[in-house]
């Protein structure tokens, strides 16, 4: 339980700065138009810039930079994998091989043009995704499907999801430590068989919170269907501003595919 | 004989570079998604629409089911907060320096049914996607094929046959958590592969990235289906009663 | 039992038996009332039925035998709307209570589900809110709230549906005693200003005394005793029955009696009256002559 959960938190969507001050719909409007600019590029720079920058906004938001090398640290290990992969893989022009004996591997032009690019792209992506959600909390991200006309279900499930992650959490650390303390985790065996109950108990628990849980509902008035708040009207600005950054992605986007860099 | 020798250095090649990658990156962490940014618009586009019928299946059952039995959705929901939590605890792993998850897809899909377990896991991905950057958005489409629709039917598919069979339902619980396993990390090799192969073939791109899974992913895939089993046992003494019910496919439908 | 004339009554049950699944007989010919703007406290130890009893009340759990009826309504009848409209249920563990992601979202839960406007909705938070003293939980996540502040939100999300009678279950387990007294100073400007009916189940028998207009002591699914909070007690014994006790400051001066033959007449059950007694036992000249002040 201790691996993992340390940067599990919302904390910073919370912390109030002027990208959190935002409207969520811009902040999501810019990101997707983000995606798609990152997703279609056939060069590294514009994903490179929307890498670095989105590092520079976190840093400005002052971000611990510790956590900002974290959360981007399996990010970098996907990156060198996949040059790997397409720097041996892919092409035909050679530049230059190395040999173990029997095995030659061979990088090509081609390929470590194409597996840069890719990296480049999932740096781009990546930082994209966690410049958002360090100024937006997820229920915000939820509010605003349901605001798209998600399915009603999948936000209700969503919300009740988000919420009970952070108990259940609690719960199951506490479990874990109180099993590490009467030696649950001492060989491997054990490991397993305690792995195994904790999962088992996370479960039960699970269950029988969600009875009580739907009890609680029912007392209040719940019948069937959650009734979410409905967001404020998408004001003009807004409108205006998602159209500008929109119209502004795109620009910088042709203006690097157009080869006028 | 030329066939030969050119299919056997092919599979060098192949092998050669599988074991480069278990040396660059040793912690097999990397694959559980596919990240944020490595499929381009036009993949990632073809794998949310293969997700939507699963999702819209998943939606549309969930709403059937809770119109019968209105605590269902509840019920649902806080199992796939379960899930979440299992998906995030680390699999004792008896080699040091290794890091691994329990996918827990199989395991969901005998408690609540293969379709909810696609909308779960597509619950549980955005969320992952948002806090840890695990996965991605533009991904989501084809981690919902591959955790979801991949695992969850083929883990509840195996767990469905082999209690038709008469095998008893712990074994059944293993299967399905090895299955959902293997499935996920297969079908997970085959998107990226398929993204990433440009002009080198599919099939080589392919085998490369399963040929570098399998080392580690093989035995995970056995760990997992021995937590899923011990799991299920745990489950199946604290609440037998819940086994029975209606919620759970396992037991009356 | 006594109802007092110019009150109608409120709450009313007759004969409620509740039997979980496994067998297990939870209530047993429990006979239960509260009328308007009552402090009515169950008092009973772990494991007696105060919770089947709280969720029998608010039409939960459906008795085997028995009605509930609230303004006359039987709760298994009225559409939950209505009923839910008049009663509100606290549980116990804020966790159960409060599955929204936020404070204000959490609140407007109620209301929302009782088809009001937004800006109703809007006003009923801000004003459950400011009534457990939490307008600064605005817009703060569930999770980073303490024990304490989320036993108070969850006050405030059954409160912004304008209940007329609330169930209260072990309303102060796990607080810290200021946070404890707070509660129940909270429960009391509730039942006092607003005219909200309380019916509590509790473990906090210090407390009561200061608070509860009645009480009822429950043993295994029965009910033991049913009087004023004074009347309840002056019987040791049967609270000793039923796993409870006397509030500490009265066990001493029960203990005094009995055993050290002080000339004590009646139990003070608050801090307040047995100083007064204790003062009164004392001559003056005792704490005068030892630095203490003239009593006024």
């Amino acid at each position: 339980m201790s691996r993992g959960f340390h940067l599990f938190s919302d904390y910073f969507a919370r912390r109030d700065n002027v990208l959190q001050r935002l409207d969520v719909r811009l902040k999501m409007g810019v990101a997707i138009a983000l995606f798609a600019a990152i997703l279609c590029s056939t060069r590294p720079v514009l994903p490179v810039s929307a890498w670095l920058l989105s590092i520079a906004t976190m840093i400005a938001l002052r971000i611990p930079r510790k956590i900002i090398f974290h959360r981007f640290l399996p990010s970098l290990g996907i990156v060198i994998v996949i040059m790997v992969l397409q720097a041996l893989l892919i092409g035909k022009t050679p530049v230059f091989s190395v040999s173990l004996g029997d095995w030659v591997l061979t990088a090509t032009r081609e390929g470590i043009a194409q597996g840069t690019l890719t990296g480049s792209r999932v740096l781009g992506a990546v930082g994209t995704l966690l410049l958002l959600s360090s100024v937006t909390p997820a229920h915000e991200i939820f509010h605003t499907l349901h605001w798209c006309h998600m399915p009603k279900v999948w936000v209700e499930i969503a919300m009740l999801v988000y919420r009970y992650i952070f108990v259940l959490l609690d719960e199951a650390t506490d479990m874990a430590a109180a099993q590490r303390v009467r030696l649950g985790y001492s060989s491997f065996r054990n490991s397993m068989s305690s792995t195994s109950g904790l999962i088992g108990a996370v479960i039960v628990r699970s269950m029988e919170q969600s009875f009580r849980t739907h009890e609680a509902m029912i007392a209040r008035g719940y019948a069937g269907e959650y009734r979410f708040g409905g967001m404020d009207r998408l004001s003009w600005k807004t409108c205006f501003d998602i159209f500008s950054a929109g119209v502004g992605i795109a620009f910088v986007f042709l203006l690097i595919e157009g080869q006028l860099w | 004989m030329m066939v030969c020798f050119s299919g056997q250095r092919h599979f060098l090649r192949l092998l050669s570079v599988a074991s480069l990658l278990l040396i660059v990156s040793s912690t097999p962490v990397w694959a559980m998604h596919i990240s944020e940014g490595i499929l381009p618009a036009n993949w990632a586009g073809l794998w949310f629409v293969i997700a939507a019928p699963f999702l819209y299946w998943g939606i549309r059952e969930i709403k059937i089911k809770s119109r019968k039995a209105p605590q269902y959705k509840p019920f649902v929901a806080l199992v796939g907060a379960a899930v979440f939590i299992i998906s995030c605890m680390p699999i004792p792993v008896p080699v040091a320096g290794t890091c691994s998850h329990p996918v827990g897809t199989g395991l969901a899909a005998i408690l609540v049914g293969p379709a909810p377990t696609v909308v779960l896991s597509s619950v549980a991905l955005t969320l992952q996607a948002l806090f840890l950057a695990h996965g991605g958005l533009t991904t989501l489409g084809a981690d919902i094929v591959t955790m979801g629709v991949a695992g969850a039917f083929l883990g509840y598919g195996i767990f469905w046959l082999a209690r038709r069979m008469g095998i008893s339902a712990l074994v059944a619980a293993f299967l399905a958590g090895v299955v959902s396993d293997w499935a996920t990390y297969a079908a997970t090799s085959f998107i990226l592969a398929s993204a990433l192969h440009m002009d080198a073939s599919l099939w080589s791109m392919f085998g490369t990235i399963l040929l570098a899974f399998v080392p580690t992913q093989l035995p995970l895939g056995v760990l997992e289906g021995i937590l899923s089993a011990g799991a299920y046992r745990f489950i199946h003494f604290r609440i037998p009663e819940l086994m029975k019910t209606q919620f759970l496919s396992g037991g009356s439908s | 039992m006594v109802i007092s004339n110019n009150h109608k009554p409120l709450l009313e049950c007759q004969g409620l038996c509740y039997c979980y699944e496994g067998g297990l007989q939870a209530l047993a010919d429990v006979d239960f009332h509260a009328t308007e703007g009552e402090f009515v406290a169950l008092l009973a130890s772990n494991g007696s039925g105060k919770t089947t009893l709280i969720k029998v009340l608010a039409g939960l759990l459906p008795p085997q035998s028995g009605t509930v009826l609230i303004d006359g309504l039987d709760v298994t009848k009225i559409p939950a709307r209505q009923l839910y409209g008049r009663v509100g249920l606290l549980l116990q563990n804020p966790i159960d209570q409060l599955f929204a992601a936020t404070v204000d979202e959490d609140v407007a839960f109620g209301p929302r589900n009782q088809d009001l406007s937004a800006e109703t909705v809007e006003k009923r938070v801000t004003d459950a809110l400011e009534s457990v003293g939490g307008l600064h939980f605005r817009g703060r996540a569930i999770h980073h709230l303490s024990f304490g502040e989320q036993k108070r939100v969850a006050l405030a999300g059954v409160l912004a549906m304008k209940p007329s009678l609330l169930l209260l279950d072990e309303v102060t387990a796990g607080l810290d005693p200021a946070g404890e007294t707070h509660m129940m100073h909270l429960l009391n400007r509730l039942n006092r200003q607003q005219g909200i009916t309380v019916v509590f189940a509790t473990h906090s028998i210090d407390l009561l005394p200061l608070f509860a207009d009645r009480i009822y002591v429950l043993e295994r699914g029965h009910v033991l005793m049913c009087e004023p909070t004074a009347k309840v007690f002056n019987e040791p014994e049967i609270l000793d029955r039923a796993g409870l006790r006397l509030p500490y400051i009265s066990s001493l001066f029960h203990d005094m009696r009995r055993y050290d033959g002080f000339p004590i007449k009646g139990l003070p059950l608050t801090v307040q009256a047995a100083r007064r007694q204790i003062l009164a036992l004392l001559p003056e000249k005792l704490w005068l002559g030892i630095g203490g002040k003239k009593h006024e």
